[in-house]
Formats: structure tokens, C-alpha cells, sequence
């Protein structure tokens, strides 16, 4: 290990610096309100040390800076990804102000473990060995287990439980798969992994028991931490329970975490399965997002409603992952990345509304958002156009976002999936457009009007700034996202 | 017409829409929003008469600009007129000036109505000018959002459900088409540029799926929005629970999406297919028109019988479309069906504004209760008898002229299908010489003693609407022509594959 070696985890180095920093303030000052700011000008460290490492990244020859004996990998990728978790992080963080104010305790603890919990993502995509991936996992996971119970009422207790479990199974049933792995090629290393199990010689899982289940294990390992059935029956219970800033972070950093990491793995180690896992996750993908929406079509809690929603986006980009199998198609990658970006922009959008309408309405009951437009008209048409845009209607960044992967999906000639996506978008316009309904039309119930806080009209505006840019000018983020997955193929 | 008039056509509604966001509230809103639907009159008026005829060059007016550009993607902003869509442009400038006076009385939420007619406008412009089938497709689908509203907001009768089930039909066809359209970009190599699609057709090596199944996707998407029989569902409950401006707008200008996309694309761009399932087409168009037309007959709501009428007409438009079997009237058929769909769009215009201005003074739409209404209402009585005249096919008004085209066209090749659409004329006949019986002659009714007439504003959509349709009844010549001059390349296409 070298100096070199240290700088390219930099950014983590210095978020960790920055959340231990966060505890030690927490202890020493009377005006909490103070922390979150913090925070945000703390971020900016780590941003710059990003942007230094994708200057560097740039100028070499093959993208990719490698450090830690082969461990790390530092890449496009990567970057793509820790600047997306800082941002959102930063925005999910301004967003609390509002939330914790009420709350009134564990300030330093909450902005630390959110610190902490970014600190597992950014490291994720990253990871080449499968003992980082994972620790940065289990790091990116169990901060996120203490956030749910910050209330410590009964429903998030139970959802508590339940997360808490159902992530043990999942990390059991990963490391099953790690183990598996080890076994048969006797390195922990994600390259030399691929090149060990290409000596067997098998040119389909079929032919090999012990493949067929590793594809198994690791689609369901990791298809706990983005939302997919049959492992998702955390989620609306989270959801529900959680506070909404830990539900907007997980609803949107833990998923491109998640899927982040199954694009690394499913490349870089089964890359010459390509065609058997496609199609596991083409089935998978179906299943997740009719179940998801088809749900989601009778929930009247807008925080269930919410999580089914998750899952069912959760089903859109698994088409981006099954969408791979011509060779030297990379459109499906990318298309995940661009609707990622699009999805965390959309969904913040809706969290953060909800965060001010919850706490002043005192039920997550979508009836009781009747009359919104009447009251606060401005935040009734930033909330519709974030629902517009998780429908997939213009001019918005998932209409881009969908297009994209359901043509990834029809040039891998995966049009049946295709086709089950886009009649999904049909059945997720009926509920999301209930609630834009309920908005305009809804029996008048919102009594008084809310004062916003620059602060929080400012999170506002910046997500659902980029919706409607992406929506109307992709091709930025297109680039982006086709040069960060170039490291995958 | 100078460069850049359609982007102006497209984007003036949508920046007074966000005008209207911030607009002080001392300025009026409607008086705003009129100004602006005038503006738009004229300049599709420009855009109309603009348009070179004699000039061999097909689209006109063109605009590009590189939007999404990266790998083998290519989208453009890409814009333009031909003989098929200059008319369609006409309509709804036309009706979208009509709207907005109908819409005068809306007294509920006044900003956000204009807001949502105008990105309406916005929408359908688009439809008619892109030649980016990635940007007919945004267009196509921004159109349901302010839709949506306008219905469940501002309807009556079963605002909301109709509103959703128009969603929901719409939606469903987009979907089918979003999937033909990605499949014949990627085909393409990625470029969605409508004109060399139209020129060089479809590579059927390259194509994903089967060429017949991309083919059918794009008939179903278009089959709803026209409506065709089955899928026609949504249409009765979201014309009738509309408000007045937005039935116009629904039933004259965004019907004809549908038929123009099937001419524009289905037919433009596989011309092979169309001829091998013109049969097919051809049937469910009949069924359709009498389907449409036995329903009309036996309707009590003013409104929902206008809507079933619609109905029974487009089918005429997708009869005329179907021709293509045959080369030799190949020409007729398909400037019928767009004479078709521009007379509609006047004709219906004309018979909703009717409809709604009565209404707005009469509270009822329900036959039974109406009657001898020509004494207290002389004007409007005129102007429904004029559209419903047309509507059946008087010769000398503008519906006429359409019809027969299409059924001259359509004889040679489908003697029986023509023969049993033709009923639906005499159908057509039926329920309107009854409705205008019923409705405006007979006994006066006590009730409607004190009713006014129509006032000189409200008269003005009447007179522009009935003066078209005079005019293109008379003096059809020019518009066929434009169609003609547009439809060439279709026509020429399926000429020289040699339907049988």
C-alpha cells in the first residue's frame, strides 16, 4: 500500500473524517440547527477529491486507477456514483433540517450515520474483491437499521425487525455465494475470479449445477437492497414506518447502491453467462414491477404507496440489467445509469414534499391531500410534475429515462419485456394520477398554508431543476452514463 | 411562411402558458389567452396558404436542430410542413381560436384552465409538424396530461372516471407504439428521422421484431385515438363529460392524430403491409362506421350522440385509408380520408360549440326536454342545421365532398364494404334530420320562453366554422389539391408495389 493508494479513497477518507467531525461538533454546541449546514460545506471535500480522481481518471490510458492490490478500482463508474450519493446525500441532509427540528434529539448521531451509510455506497461500485464489496455492503446497510427506529414507536420497530432480518438473510445468502466462489476459484478477487472460472470451461450455467445457483444466490442477495420480489417485503413496511429523509435517501442512494453493485458483479464475474442471467433478470423484472404496481394500484397510504412504487421501479431498471445480451451492447448499463439519476431526482422530489405536507397534515393518508392546489399551488405542480414524471409522461427526466431502457431492451431483443414495461407504465398511471387527483380536484382538507423555508424550497427546486433538464436535455447525462459503463464490458 | 414560424406555432401557447403562471392579476386572463390563440390563427393561416404547391420540394418550412446525439442515437428537433399536415395545422389554430371563446364563460380556476388548453394547443401542434418520430412521440404523449385535466376538472357527469379512461386508452396505445417506434429507430440505426423513413422505408433485415407485428403496433396506437371499433371505449364518456372547448378540441383536432399517423406513418412507411391487410382495415372500418352510427341513433344526450356520430365518421376515414388495395383509386381513397378528417374537425367543431353554447342556457342537453328552440334561438339553430346538414353529407357543404371521394375511391376495391358503410349515411341522415326535428322545431316549450340568442362574441367561432365549411364545400379544389400534393409519395409508393 502507498500514498497512491490512499488517495484514491480519498473521498471516503474524507466523509469519514467529516462524519466523525459531525459527532464531536454534536457534542459541543447548543444550536443543532447548525449541524446540517455543516455537513453540506463538509461535502464539499469529498466532492472536490472526486473531481480531482475523475481528472486523473481522464488522462490515463485504460480510465481506471487501481490501488489496494487490485481491490479498488477507481473509474468513471465509480465516480459516477460517489458524486451522485454526495449530492444526494447533501440535499437529503438540508431536507432534514425540517424533519429533526421536530424530532429535537439524536442530531449528531443522524447526520453521522447518513454519513456513514454513504461512506458503504461510495465505496460499493468501487470494490473489486468480493471481501470489500462486502464490508462496504453491510456499512452501507446497518446505519440505515439504527435510522429506522429513530422514532421508536411500534410500526417502525416492527419494520425495524423486519429490515434488520431480512438484510441478515440477504447478507447470509451473499456470503453463501462469496464462499461458493472462493471455493471454486480460490481468489477473492473479482478479475482474477472471472478469468479462474473460465478455465471450467462451461459455456451456459445450465451445464453447471454450482453456477446456476452462485447466479441465484447473487441476484437474490443483492435483490434485497434495490426492491426486488421475492425479497421485497421490507420495503413498504420501511417505508411506512421510517422517517421520510431515511426513506428518501434509501429509496434512492441504497437502490443505485444496489444496483450499482449488481451490474459490477453480474459484468465483471458471470460476464461470460451473459445470456443465462439476462434472462433470469428479464423474468425477475416482470415479476417485480406488475407485482409492484399492481399493488401499489390499492394503496391509500402515500408511504406504501410509495414503496410499492419503489419496487415497481425497481422492476423498469432490472430491464436495464437483463438488457445486455447482444455483445458490445452497452446500452443496457448505461440506461440503468441514466434512469437512476433521473429516479433519484424524481423520487427526492416526492419525498421532500411530503416531508413539509406529513409533518403539517398528521396523516399519510392520501385523502387528506385534498386541496392542496387551492392552498400552496406551487408545491401542488412540483408534486405533479415529479408524479408525471414517475409515470413516464414528458417532459420529464424518466420519460427519457424509460424510452431509453425499453430500447435496450428491444436491441437485445428482449421486446416481450419491453412490452410488459411499458403496459406497467399504463397501470402505474392510475395510481400516481389518484394522487395528482386528489391534488386539484380532492375534497378541500389542508386547512392552513405552510411557510417554506428558502432552505427547503431549495431542495426542492434543485431536484426537480434536473427532471425537467433531463427531460428536455438528455444527451449530457447520456454521455456520462455511456462513458462510466465503458469499464464494464 | 419565414424559418422558424412552426417553432413559434408550437412554443407561442406553452410561453403563455408560463406567462399565465406569473401574470399579475390586474390583466385579464382570458383576454391574454385569446390574443394568443388569435396569433396562432393567423399564423397557421400563414402557415396554410404558405405553402408552396407548385414546389416539388414534400416538407416545407423545415427546421433541425441536433436534440439528443450520442453513439447511433440521433434524435433532432425536427420540424415541417407537407400537403397532408399544412391543413391539419389550419384546424386546430382554427379550432384552438374556437376553444378559447367557448371557454369564456369557465368561471372555476380560471388561470390553471387556460394554462392546460394552451399546453394543449401546444401538444397537438406538435403532433402535426415534428418529423422526428422521437419528438411526435413526446408530443403525442404531453397531450394526455393537460387532457387529463381539463376533463376531471373542469367536466361534468362522470368527470373523473372519464377522464382516467381516456388516460388509460390512450396510454395503452402509446405504449404499443412507443415499442414500434423504438424498433424501427434502432432498425434505422438508430435515427428517428420521419422523412428518410418515408423515403427509404423500413430495412426489414435489421428490424427486431417482425416487420408485420411493428406494422400492427402502430395500427392499434393510432386505432385508439381515432377510435376504431373495439377500441373506441373511451371515446362517448370523455366527449360527453368534457368541458365545451375541450369536446371541440377532442372530437376536431386530436381524433385526427390518430388518422394522421395512420396515413404519416403506417401507411407512409410500410406501404407494403398496409396493401396486404387493407382487407382487414376495411372490415373493422365498416363495422365500425354502422357500429357508430346505430348507437348515434338511439343516444338522448345531445353531447353523447355528437360523440357516437364522430364515431361512425371516422371509420369513414380508415374506409378511405384501406383503399390501398387498389392502385387505381388509391389517390381518391386517401385524399378522401383526409378531406374527411378536416371536414370532421369543422363539422364537429361546429356541432359542440353549438351544444355547449346551448347548454350554457339552457342547463339541459337531454332531447326529450328540448324543442321549438329555432323561435328563441334563430342563430344557433342555423349554425347546428348547417353542421348537422354536413354532417350527413349535403352536397355543397363541406362534408360531401369527403364522403364521396372516400366511397368513390373505395367502391372499385370493396363494392360490399362500401355498400354497407354507405348505410351509414343514411343513418347518418336518420338521426340528425331527427335531432334537429326534435330539438329545434315543434312546439315551443314553456320553459325556454325566455332564453337569448346567441351574442356577437359567442357568434364569431359560429360564423368562422360555418364559413369553412361552406367554403370547402364549394370550392374543395384547393384543399384537395394540397392533400393530393401531400399524399403523392404515399400514393405513388403503393402505386408502384402494384396492389392487385
Amino acid at each position: 500500500m502507498t500514498l497512491d493508494d490512499v488517495y484514491l479513497i480519498l473521498p471516503e477518507i474524507s466523509m469519514t473524517v467529516l462524519a466523525i467531525a459531525v459527532v464531536i461538533v454534536d457534542l459541543f454546541i447548543k444550536n443543532k440547527k447548525i449541524i446540517p449546514y455543516f455537513v453540506c460545506f463538509g461535502l464539499i471535500v469529498p466532492i472536490i477529491f472526486s473531481s480531482l480522481l475523475w481528472t486523473d481518471v481522464a488522462n490515463t490510458e485504460t480510465s481506471q486507477l487501481i490501488g489496494f492490490w487490485n481491490s479498488i478500482s477507481v473509474d468513471f463508474f465509480a465516480l459516477s456514483f460517489k458524486f451522485l450519493t454526495i449530492i444526494i446525500i447533501g440535499l437529503v441532509s438540508l431536507a432534514s433540517i425540517h424533519y429533526l427540528r421536530d424530532l429535537n434529539r439524536n442530531h449528531g448521531e443522524y447526520y453521522a450515520l447518513l454519513l456513514f451509510s454513504s461512506i458503504g455506497l461510495m465505496l460499493l461500485p468501487a470494490s473489486r474483491d468480493l471481501i470489500g464489496i462486502y464490508l462496504a455492503l453491510e456499512l452501507s446497510t446497518l446505519p440505515m437499521i439504527i435510522l429506522v427506529n429513530l422514532r421508536k414507536t411500534a410500526l417502525s420497530g416492527e419494520a425495524t425487525v423486519k429490515f434488520f432480518v431480512l438484510n441478515a438473510i440477504s447478507s447470509a445468502i451473499i456470503l453463501l455465494g462469496m464462499v461458493i466462489l472462493f471455493g471454486a476459484t480460490g481468489t477473492t478477487n473479482i478479475t482474477d475470479i472471472a478469468l479462474n472460472l473460465g478455465i471450467y470451461g462451461y459455456s451456459s450455467v445450465v451445464e453447471n449445477f454450482g453456477l446456476l445457483i452462485l447466479l441465484v444466490l447473487f441476484a437474490v442477495g443483492f435483490g434485497f437492497k434495490i426492491g426486488m420480489v421475492p425479497v421485497h417485503m421490507w420495503i413498504p413496511d420501511v417505508y411506512q414506518a421510517a422517517p421520510m429523509p431515511i426513506v428518501s435517501f434509501l429509496s434512492v442512494a441504497s437502490k443505485a447502491g444496489g444496483f450499482a453493485i449488481l451490474l459490477v458483479i453480474f459484468y465483471k464475474v458471470f460476464g461470460a453467462y451473459v445470456k443465462d442471467w439476462s434472462l433470469l433478470f428479464g423474468v425477475l423484472s416482470c415479476i417485480t414491477m406488475t407485482l409492484g404496481n399492481i399493488v401499489a394500484l390499492r394503496q391509500n397510504d402515500i408511504k406504501r404507496l410509495l414503496g410499492y412504487s419503489s419496487i415497481a421501479h425497481a422492476g423498469y431498471l432490472l430491464i436495464g440489467v437483463a438488457a445486455n445480451s447482444v455483445s458490445g451492447n452497452d446500452l443496457g448499463a448505461s440506461s440503468v445509469l441514466f434512469y437512476l439519476v433521473a429516479y433519484a431526482a424524481t423520487n427526492l422530489v416526492v419525498f421532500f414534499i411530503l416531508i413539509l405536507l406529513v409533518n403539517m397534515i398528521g396523516s399519510h393518508q392520501i385523502t387528506n391531500f385534498g386541496g392542496l392546489a387551492r392552498k400552496m399551488p406551487w408545491i401542488a405542480i412540483i408534486f405533479t410534475v415529479a408524479l408525471i414524471s414517475l409515470i413516464g409522461l414528458p417532459p420529464t427526466g424518466l420519460f427519457v429515462g424509460k424510452i431509453y431502457l425499453f430500447s435496450a431492451a428491444i436491441k437485445s431483443g428482449l421486446t416481450w419485456l419491453a412490452i410488459v414495461g411499458v403496459i406497467n407504465s399504463v397501470i402505474s398511471a392510475y395510481y400516481y394520477l389518484r394522487i395528482v387527483r386528489v391534488l386539484f380536484v380532492g375534497e378541500s382538507q389542508i386547512k392552513e398554508k405552510l411557510v417554506i423555508t428558502p432552505i427547503h424550497a431549495t431542495v426542492l427546486i434543485i431536484p426537480i431543476v434536473i427532471v425537467i433538464f433531463l427531460g428536455i436535455y438528455p444527451s449530457p447525462l447520456l454521455t456520462i452514463a455511456r462513458k462510466a459503463v465503458e469499464i464494464l464490458s | 411562411m419565414f424559418d422558424g414560424i412552426l417553432s413559434i406555432l408550437i412554443f407561442l401557447p406553452l410561453l403563455g402558458a408560463l406567462f399565465l403562471l406569473v401574470i399579475p392579476k390586474n390583466i385579464s386572463i382570458r383576454f391574454f389567452v385569446l390574443v394568443i390563440s388569435l396569433v396562432e390563427l393567423i399564423l397557421s393561416f400563414w402557415v396554410f396558404l404558405g405553402y408552396d404547391i407548385a414546389s416539388s420540394t414534400r416538407f416545407q418550412s423545415q427546421e433541425i436542430l441536433s436534440w439528443i446525439s450520442f453513439d447511433n442515437f440521433k434524435i433532432s428537433y425536427h420540424l415541417g410542413v407537407d400537403g397532408l399536415s399544412a391543413p391539419m395545422v389550419l384546424l386546430t389554430g382554427l379550432l384552438g381560436f374556437c376553444a378559447v371563446i367557448a371557454s369564456w364563460k369557465i368561471k372555476l380556476r380560471v388561470r390553471e384552465y387556460f394554462i392546460w388548453l394552451l399546453i394543449l394547443q401546444t401538444s397537438i401542434m406538435g403532433v402535426f409538424t415534428s418529423l422526428d418520430l422521437f419528438l411526435f412521440f413526446l408530443f403525442w404523449e404531453l397531450e394526455l396530461i393537460p387532457m387529463y385535466f381539463l376533463i376531471s376538472i373542469w367536466g361534468s357527469g362522470r368527470k373523473e372516471y372519464s377522464a382516467m379512461k381516456f388516460l388509460l386508452f390512450t396510454f395503452i396505445g402509446s405504449a404499443f407504439m412507443l415499442v414500434a417506434i423504438l424498433s424501427i429507430g434502432l432498425a434505422a440505426g438508430g435515427t428517428f428521422n420521419l422523412v428518410t423513413l418515408l423515403e427509404q422505408g423500413i430495412q426489414n433485415t435489421t428490424l427486431l421484431l417482425p416487420i408485420a407485428l411493428v406494422f400492427w403496433f402502430f395500427v392499434i396506437g393510432f386505432s385508439i385515438k381515432l377510435p376504431i371499433w373495439p377500441v373506441h371505449g373511451w371515446l362517448p364518456d370523455a366527449h360527453t363529460d368534457a368541458p365545451t372547448a375541450v369536446s371541440v378540441m377532442l372530437a376536431g383536432v386530436l381524433l385526427k392524430m390518430g388518422g394522421y399517423g395512420l396515413i404519416r406513418i403506417v401507411a407512409g412507411v410500410f406501404p407494403e403491409l398496409i396493401i396486404d391487410y387493407s382487407n382487414i382495415l376495411a372490415i373493422f372500418a365498416v363495422i365500425t362506421v354502422i357500429y357508430g352510427a346505430v348507437l348515434t341513433l338511439r343516444q338522448t344526450d345531445l353531447k353523447r350522440l355528437i360523440a357516437f356520430s364522430s364515431v361512425s365518421h371516422m371509420g369513414l376515414v380508415l374506409l378511405g385509408i384501406a383503399v390501398s388495395v387498389s392502385t387505381a383509386k388509391v389517390a381518391l381513397g386517401f385524399s378522401g380520408a383526409a378531406m374527411q378528417m378536416f371536414t370532421h374537425g369543422t363539422i364537429t367543431g361546429l356541432l359542440f360549440l353549438s351544444v355547449g353554447l346551448m347548454y350554457d342556457k339552457l342547463h339541459t342537453r337531454y332531447i326529450p326536454d328540448l324543442g321549438g328552440l329555432v323561435v328563441r334561438m334563430p342563430v344557433l339553430t342555423i349554425s347546428f342545421v348547417i353542421a348537422g346538414l354536413a354532417s350527413l353529407g349535403l352536397p355543397g357543404l363541406s362534408g360531401f365532398v369527403s364522403e364521396l371521394l372516400i366511397f368513390l375511391g373505395a367502391f372499385t376495391s370493396f363494392p360490399w364494404h362500401t355498400g354497407i358503410a354507405a348505410l351509414g349515411i343514411i343513418f347518418a341522415a336518420g338521426y340528425i334530420l331527427w335531432v334537429i326535428q326534435r330539438v329545434f322545431f315543434g312546439p315551443e316549450k314553456d320553459r325556454f320562453k325566455n332564453v337569448s340568442d346567441v351574442n356577437w362574441f359567442e357568434m364569431v367561432p359560429l360564423i368562422l366554422l360555418v364559413i369553412s365549411i361552406l367554403i370547402v364545400g364549394i370550392f374543395p379544389f384547393y384543399l384537395i389539391e394540397l392533400f393530393e400534393h401531400g399524399l403523392d409519395p404515399i400514393v405513388n409508393a403503393i402505386t408502384n408495389l402494384g396492389g392487385n
